[in-house]
């Protein structure tokens, strides 16, 4: 957003010419890029481990940064501050969940990643196979990698935001709650074929079957798109 | 061959994760992919997160999962004797929650209805939940 862009772009100046308490002003502006980073990685318990960890990365690239780059600080920021959590999870992960089975997940995930690439979908036998691990195992590894949340999961008091802000009181339509609910800013959370189904769906009230039919795929699959898009927005709908 | 897994726990919080987690391993018997294992796991987590919640909304109230395999599909049935839900279809619809304040996004039936290929809700005020839903594996959905 061009507003965002300016105050990022005078209080780097600020920061450059030697003003330290513009860093933080900067943190605060950038913490929903941290946000939308960190995300890519989130597992059951970390979330708010990784904001802190995430924040760290975009100190540094704050500290580094020079507009000479020719880039913007978020783009110059994205890999510093998945570096960062990348690094902490190598680290940590491993320990939270046994060393043996973070490693196991983030294995499961590399085939996942390969198999997608040609259109295959293994099964957990071929994975426990290719590990080495019996299929038990792997089904357990395999759970780390979701990037659902669970509504066990609870945020931490002070950082969640009132969820009666964005979900109708039972005088208000469903129409409107929805449109809160996909705000563009949630919505720029999702893929492009993510953000059109959502759209299909919600603001069109197609039926899957008919959302699907414009997305050229087949309606299982327009399911799955539709339960996993909202799980994530949920996810930020909670996490915020 | 047929397998059935029968349990029950107290409606506490840390259930869930075990429940989802047994869920899991029946389903990992079936050799499943590892989309179709994380549909289900999700699942039936969100129903037994609904009997905890909103069937009981205290720990002392017990929950009921039966797991069925048989002929590739997969059926879990959850079940409370809680509170009961006095109208389905709203409770269905997305969004929609009786716990705003709660911090629930209103969307535990759109997930289940979306992972899996049927879901029936059999409840009424009073008298307990019981929460349906089956899922054929090996169906491609690429």
């Amino acid at each position: 957003m061009p507003g965002e862009r300016v105050s990022n772009r005078e209080l780097l100046s600020e920061y450059r010419s030697g003003d330290e308490s513009a860093l933080s002003a900067l943190v605060e502006n950038n913490l929903a890029l941290v946000r939308s980073v960190a995300a890519r990685f989130f597992c059951r318990d970390d979330a708010d481990d990784l904001m802190q960890v995430g924040s760290i990365g975009l100190v540094k690239a704050i500290r580094n940064f020079d507009p000479a780059f020719g880039t913007e600080l978020s783009t110059y920021a994205v890999p510093m501050i998945a570096g960062e959590i990348r690094r902490y999870l190598r680290d940590t992960q491993s320990v939270k969940a046994g060393r043996k089975l973070g490693e196991l997940s983030r294995r499961i995930a590399a085939i996942l990643n390969e198999a997608e690439k040609r259109g295959l979908e293994p099964k957990l036998s071929e994975i426990a196979d290719e590990l080495g691990v019996s299929p038990e195992e792997a089904a357990e590894a395999a759970a780390l990698n979701s990037f659902n949340v669970y509504l066990d999961e609870k945020p931490e008091d002070g950082e969640s935001r009132e969820l009666s802000e964005l979900v109708p009181d039972t005088a208000r339509t469903e129409d409107e709650a929805v449109g809160r609910v996909f705000s563009e800013q949630l919505l720029s959370l999702l893929d492009k074929n993510e953000r059109e189904l959502i759209e299909m769906r919600y603001r069109l009230d197609l039926t899957q079957k008919e959302a699907a039919a414009r997305l050229g795929i087949t309606q299982p699959k327009a399911s799955r798109m539709e339960a996993r898009a909202l799980l994530l927005l949920r996810r930020h709908i909670i996490n915020e | 061959m047929k397998n059935v897994l029968r349990t029950s726990f107290p409606s506490i919080s840390k259930n869930e994760a075990l429940a989802r987690g047994i869920a899991a391993q029946f389903t990992a018997l079936l050799d499943p992919t590892v989309e179709e294992l994380s549909d289900i796991r999700t699942a039936v987590s969100e129903a037994v997160t609904n009997a905890i919640v909103h069937g009981y909304g205290h720990p002392n109230g017990t929950v009921t999962m039966e797991l069925t395999s048989e002929d590739g599909v997969v059926t879990a049935v959850i079940s409370d004797e809680g509170r009961g839900i006095e109208d389905i279809e709203l409770a269905r619809k997305p969004f929609f929650t009786t716990m705003p304040e709660a911090e629930r996004a209103g969307m535990g039936f759109a997930v289940m209805e979306a992972f899996m290929d049927s879901v029936s809700v059999d409840s009424a005020p009073g008298r307990g939940t019981r929460v349906t839903m089956k899922k054929k594996l090996g169906e491609n959905a690429r």
